[in-house]
């Protein structure tokens, strides 16, 4: 039973392995040469305005967040549906599509009412 | 597949006009007045009550037993639509308030009111959820929706807060009743549940679902948003709040109790009825000390929650026709009263009761229809809301509940004191200024109409109890 | 052997903690994260009913918890983006407008 569980296991160890072994060889070998703008977070666009690790960020991400999660949340519809579409047929990829297109508007109506746009 | 559109045709009405609306208010240019927007969505609820009358003959189930019409359901949709008519005009009355996003406060209204038609016809506890959740999620953005005040967007939180916990409670419990039973669907967990001893599973699902339904309705234990965001938000939502949200949460509390749990009624009935004693109790008496109106009628509805579960209690037919009797009784005292407070607000600019002075003087109409109201829902006679608790009281007693029974006369006489002490204040103390309030012809007609419909309902009401009677009997069809 | 009582007292924690979280924390976002702890701990029982039960329904229930819930927690993140730039607080005990 619980042998089962190995190959996770080593999976787990040699994830584990990689990553250290990455990130220790790039820490001897790697060219260091640091300057200000190189150590800024965002080293191209915008200006950071204080540190991000104060946990203030822009109200925007928040929009774009709740956004996001429409169509994260449409996967979880998607799964099942991909699954078993042979067995249901083409009644059930009509329906998918009409879903997904009735999210497409929503997404189309939040640009049209301007929710994309950084301000 | 097991679609049968004529059941459901109303819905699909409401749909398109709402997206139309929003579809409209895209292309119209930006800061105009969307008045007529509201005037399309009124002519929405219209055709829509007229497909169901049409079609008030086709019942039947629909959607995989998700979806269900019968004479229940559609006695409350019709409800439904006229409180969504009142509502709109309400809201087209209060429109300069609303800074942003003029148009979509209208469609949010009509998705409201198409979120409590779905209720009034769920079948099974993931339509019931999928459905309540809706009408919870549109309520939560229209209670917030002048969110330039503080106060609107305050209450917006609280109402999210507390609806989402109480949704959680009442998901448990479906998730226990599920677990008892094996399915969602009402009649069939009858059909399971008929002879069955009470076991834990039962018991927690039964508790936790009651108690996450009384947020819907605004009873004890989940009543404490009610003064909050009655106060804080915009006054139509304020009026769908008290005269839509509530019913639809009866509707799908008689579904549960009466359908799906109505063969398990000797374990529910002292639960039900505590609840309803001190939702009676904490209600009245927390009115009486109001300084707002609207959450003066806060209190007030958390009392009518009270009212109503003792029909709930009582678990019979003549117990359920009242509720149904209370809760149209209820619609147009509660619509007459918020008409009122709106019209008022709009030239006072005032909630507070101590400005409602002497406002027989400056409007006899506006003074009338909180005459009116008011005493319907103290229930006094010859208004609809005194045959509605007249019912409701013999309903309980002819199930045994005297005690019941005996807390719901004394809270009535209770509400009769603080409804007086506005009364008084309109009629007898004499106004601050002495400008007279100028109302509207339309305002005025659908004054005049809102007060008849509330006597007819008080002085004729053989028609419209034989009525719900009858159709009250489909909810046991499964015992 | 895992049963389904394991199941459900692994919801009936988590549930609490999400409820105690909703009830004790001051800070509306973690009041938030507090309701998704709920309703996910919901979904742990309903999937562990519909495995033991051999009925398909709970499953289906789980897809559309998590749709609601999503949406919920969308809806309650834009009020605090909205009560945050009103009050500059996400603190519950702030808002106490309406006393009276």
């Amino acid at each position: 039973m619980l042998l089962s569980y190995l190959p996770v296991i080593i999976m787990f160890g040699f994830v584990l392995f990689l990553a250290s072994a990455v990130l220790f060889v790039n820490k001897v070998v790697g060219p260091k040469n640091p300057y200000k703008e190189k150590l800024s977070p965002w080293e191209c666009g915008m200006e950071p305005i204080g540190d991000a690790d104060t946990g203030h960020f822009r109200v925007h991400f928040f929009v774009i967040a709740i956004l996001f999660i429409v169509f994260d949340v449409e996967t979880l519809f998607l799964f099942p549906w991909a699954v078993v579409l042979k067995k249901i047929g083409l009644f059930a990829f009509v329906e998918m599509f009409i879903f997904i297109f009735i999210l497409a508007i929503g997404l189309v109506y939040a640009w049209a009412k301007g929710a994309l746009e950084w301000v | 597949m097991d679609v049968n559109i004529k059941l459901f045709l109303p819905e699909i009405f409401i749909t398109l006009f709402a997206f139309v609306i929003i579809g409209i208010d895209l292309v119209m240019p930006k800061g105009s007045e969307r008045k007529h927007l509201a005037r399309l969505g009124i002519i929405g609820s219209l055709a829509a009550i007229n497909v169901l009358i049409i079609n008030s003959g086709v019942t039947g189930t629909t959607l995989f037993g998700l979806f269900i019409q019968d004479g229940v359901s559609i006695f409350f949709k019709v409800l439904f639509l006229l409180t969504g008519i009142v509502i709109l005009y309400m809201a087209m009355l209060y429109e300069e308030k609303v800074k942003n996003f003029k148009g979509e406060f209208y469609a949010l209204i009509l998705f409201a009111v198409l979120a409590m038609m779905f209720m009034a016809s769920s079948n099974d506890f993931i339509s019931l959820y999928v459905s309540l959740e809706f009408l919870a999620v549109t309520l939560y953005i229209l209670a917030c929706y002048t969110k330039e005040e503080s106060a609107s967007v305050e209450a917006g939180l609280k109402y999210l807060i507390t609806g989402a916990l109480a949704s959680g409670f009442l998901l448990y419990g479906i998730t226990y009743l599920y677990g008892a039973t094996g399915s969602t669907e009402f009649t069939s967990i009858s059909r399971i549940l008929t002879g069955k001893e009470m076991s834990g599973f039962l018991a927690i699902g039964l508790i936790l679902v009651v108690t996450g339904l009384t947020f819907k309705i605004a009873s004890i234990p989940f009543h404490v948003w009610a003064p909050d965001v009655y106060q804080g938000a915009p006054t139509p939502v304020t009026a769908l709040l008290a005269a839509g949200s509530k019913a639809a949460g009866f509707v799908i509390l008689m579904r549960v109790m009466f359908t799906a749990l109505g063969s398990i009624k000797p374990q529910w009935v002292l639960f039900i009825s505590v609840i309803s004693a001190s939702t009676l109790l904490l209600g009245n008496l927390a009115a009486m000390p109001q300084k707002n109106i609207k959450r003066m009628l806060a209190y007030a509805g958390i009392g009518s929650a009270g009212y109503l579960l003792m029909g709930i209690a009582a678990g019979s037919v003549l117990g359920s026709g009242s509720v149904m009797f209370y809760l149209l009784a209820y619609l147009f005292a509660i619509s007459g009263t918020f008409l009122a407070i709106v019209i008022f607000y709009n030239s006072e600019g005032s909630d507070s009761i101590d400005a409602y002075a002497g406002l027989s003087r400056r409007s006899p109409l506006l003074a009338a229809t909180l005459f009116i109201g008011l005493l319907s829902l103290a229930g006094v006679p010859p208004l609809g809301g005194f045959i509605a608790k007249l019912y409701l009281i013999a309903a309980v007693v002819k199930e045994g509940l005297m005690w019941l029974a005996v807390v719901g006369v004394l809270m009535a006489i209770a509400a009769m004191y603080y409804f007086l002490l506005v009364i008084k204040r309109v009629y007898l103390l004499p106004p601050k200024v002495n400008l007279p309030i100028k109302i509207g012809t339309v305002d005025t007609a659908l004054l005049y109409s809102i007060n008849i419909a509330t006597l007819i309902l008080g002085i004729y009401p053989g028609p419209f109890t034989d009525w719900v009677m009858e159709i009250a009997k489909v909810l046991f069809r499964g015992n | 052997m895992i049963t389904l009582s394991h199941y459900l007292i692994l919801s009936l924690i988590l549930f609490s903690i999400g409820i105690a979280g909703v009830l004790l924390r001051r800070n509306i976002i973690i009041v938030l994260m507090s309701l998704e702890l709920m309703f996910n701990s919901i979904n742990i029982s309903l999937a562990a009913f519909s495995h033991f039960l051999q009925s398909m329904t709970g499953r289906i229930f789980v897809v559309f918890t998590i749709t609601v819930a999503a949406a919920e927690v969308a809806v309650g993140l834009a009020i605090l983006v909205a009560v945050y730039r009103q009050r500059k607080t996400v603190y519950i005990e702030e808002l106490d407008e309406m006393k009276h």
